[in-house]
């Protein structure tokens, strides 16, 4: 693993012992994740074994009970969501959550607004450029003017991955779900933005999905949940004969 | 009736932004029309300062409870909001109630005429002014990047906030905000009135304030204006009716709320979308206005 700029050991994200509870269930435990600036990772388990608490976790929106989150080497796991976001984390929710009354512009728009409240001095020309051509690559341009709300569900999540694009810096981009229930065609949009915005800008990617055929062509490497644990690390055809991730996936 | 009229226009808009646009039901917004109105009264009284100054430190206060109302609702949701708002109100009418040595409480306090003259005429030029400067302020916070961060917040504060929106400190911009409308239009009622009682500070003048902007439409920005003279005017051909008023507009907030939820902006929209389809050349007058690129 080579070396990143700012993280002393190479992670652009690292989790250390990273624990949730909801009662006495542990939804997350001690989980290590460590994610590579640059890389495409998958993120997979059998439903219920913490992926999205996960995301929830990393994006701030849930705040740990033990352990620590690091990106580029500082501390997140106390910041609000807010503020990870000024520090370059994106996400999407399984289910689309966008600005409903909002159209699909102003939409992508709020990411970039947000930040000129935390003192941002992008000039507005230079945004709605990159808001448009963003629009433009999901497909969403000549719907700008729409409401969000009468998107469909697969044009819902290509809206919330142009408005996560919209982030400035954008180092981690959180995925969860992007796939599911989503028409083909939207699906391969989806791969061929996270291929590009990988590529060009080299954008890191956590996507936790059950799409195995597309995690296949987008992830190097996946990391696989277990009731809150981490149980298998590795390429998709290391992991296919992991004992343990046989066992999660198709019982004893 | 024409300058309270107005007085209910500066008010209506200031909830409409709490609400409306940021989506937070609060049920105290004439609990601080009445901190602005008794904080001017007292300091006049007590303190002897200007009318003028009064008000001032009025809004201040306002602003400050405002804020510290915003912080203590920050984390809560819809119908707890409402709750600890209400309560709040409820607290701070019985106090003023209660502490009669200093408020006089049901006696009525006494603020002096801000004019020197209970005379209708230059209050109602007065109030059409604060409410000319409502709308401006009002229009200025909802067509800039605020307005933005509010209606994200309205829409999906989770989304909002991993967006980059600091929800905290919108909402508390906003609740500040809106009790600096109501002081506002508190305090310079008061000293119009003259005199000062808890009676405004029941929940009744709450409720006037929701049914004027949700018939006149939530959430839009000329909802409030309509509504509040609408309701004001209506209120005021059926005094007669006394208490029965508010069955009928009870009755006339479902119907809204079940057939037009954008309220009488809504209908007004229609009328005008149907009337631009058949006269093409009033299209671009009537066509309702969208973010352009």
């Amino acid at each position: 693993m080579t070396s990143v700029h700012g993280a002393p050991n190479g992670w652009l994200l690292e989790t250390r012992g990273l624990t949730k509870r909801f009662g006495g269930l542990v939804a997350v435990d001690s989980l290590p994740l460590a994610v590579g600036r640059g890389e495409v990772r998958g993120l997979i388990g059998p439903n219920g074994s913490g992926k999205t608490t996960t995301v929830n976790l990393l994006s701030g929106l849930y705040r740990a009970d033990a352990g620590e989150i690091r990106l580029r080497g500082e501390r997140i796991d106390r910041l609000r969501p807010h503020e990870i976001t000024g520090r370059g984390v994106a996400r999407t929710f399984q289910i689309p959550k966008l600005f409903g009354n909002m159209t699909v512009l102003e939409n992508v728009l709020v990411p970039a607004l947000a930040e000129l409240d935390r003192g941002g001095h992008r000039p507005m020309a230079e945004i709605l450029d990159r808001a448009r051509r963003l629009l433009e690559f999901v497909t969403l341009d000549r719907l700008r003017h729409a409401l969000a709300k009468e998107l469909s569900g697969g044009q819902s999540m290509l809206l919330q991955i142009a408005r996560g694009l919209m982030v400035r810096p954008i180092h981690l981009f959180l995925m969860d779900e992007p796939f599911a229930g989503v028409h083909p065609t939207i699906k391969d949009t989806i791969m061929e933005t996270i291929l590009r915005m990988n590529g060009e800008e080299g954008v890191t990617f956590l996507i936790v999905s059950h799409e195995m055929a597309a995690l296949r062509r987008l992830c190097p490497r996946v990391s696989v949940m277990h009731e809150g644990k981490l149980i298998a690390e590795g390429s998709f055809e290391e992991i296919a004969n992991h004992a343990a991730v046989l066992e999660a996936y198709l019982g004893r | 009736m024409l300058a309270t009229s107005l007085y209910y226009v500066i008010l209506a808009i200031g909830w409409n932004l709490l609400a409306g646009y940021t989506g937070q039901f609060s049920l105290a917004h004439h609990t601080f029309a009445a901190i602005g109105a008794y904080t001017s009264a007292l300091l006049v009284q007590y303190a002897r300062v200007p009318i003028l100054v009064g008000i001032a430190l009025g809004v201040v206060l306002a602003a400050a409870i405002g804020y510290g109302l915003g912080t203590l609702c920050l984390r809560m949701r819809a119908i707890y909001l409402a709750l600890a708002t209400w309560a709040f109100a409820e607290s701070v009418r019985l106090l003023v109630t209660v502490e009669y040595g200093i408020t006089r409480g049901d006696l009525g306090l006494a603020a002096p005429f801000l004019f020197g003259t209970p005379r209708s005429t230059p209050y109602y030029y007065l109030f059409l002014g604060l409410a000319l400067g409502a709308m401006l302020a009002a229009w200025a916070i909802v067509d800039s990047r605020i307005g933005a961060y509010m209606r994200a917040i309205r829409d999906d504060e989770e989304a909002a906030a991993v967006m980059g929106v600091d929800t905290f400190k919108w909402k508390r911009f906003v609740f500040a905000t809106s009790a600096v409308f109501a002081a506002v239009a508190g305090g310079f009622q008061g000293h119009y009135l003259g005199l000062l009682s808890p009676t405004p500070m029941k929940f009744n003048e709450m409720a006037m304030v929701v049914v004027m902007v949700i018939v006149g439409g939530l959430r839009t920005f000329p909802g409030p204006i309509l509504g509040a003279v609408f309701i004001e005017v209506l209120s005021e051909l059926l005094r007669a009716w006394g208490e029965v008023r508010m069955v009928l507009f009870a009755l006339l907030v479902i119907v809204v709320a079940r057939a037009y939820p954008a309220g009488l902006v809504g209908i007004f929209r229609s009328a005008g979308g149907y009337l631009a389809a058949r006269v093409p050349a009033l299209a671009p007058v009537l066509a309702p206005r969208r973010l352009r690129d």
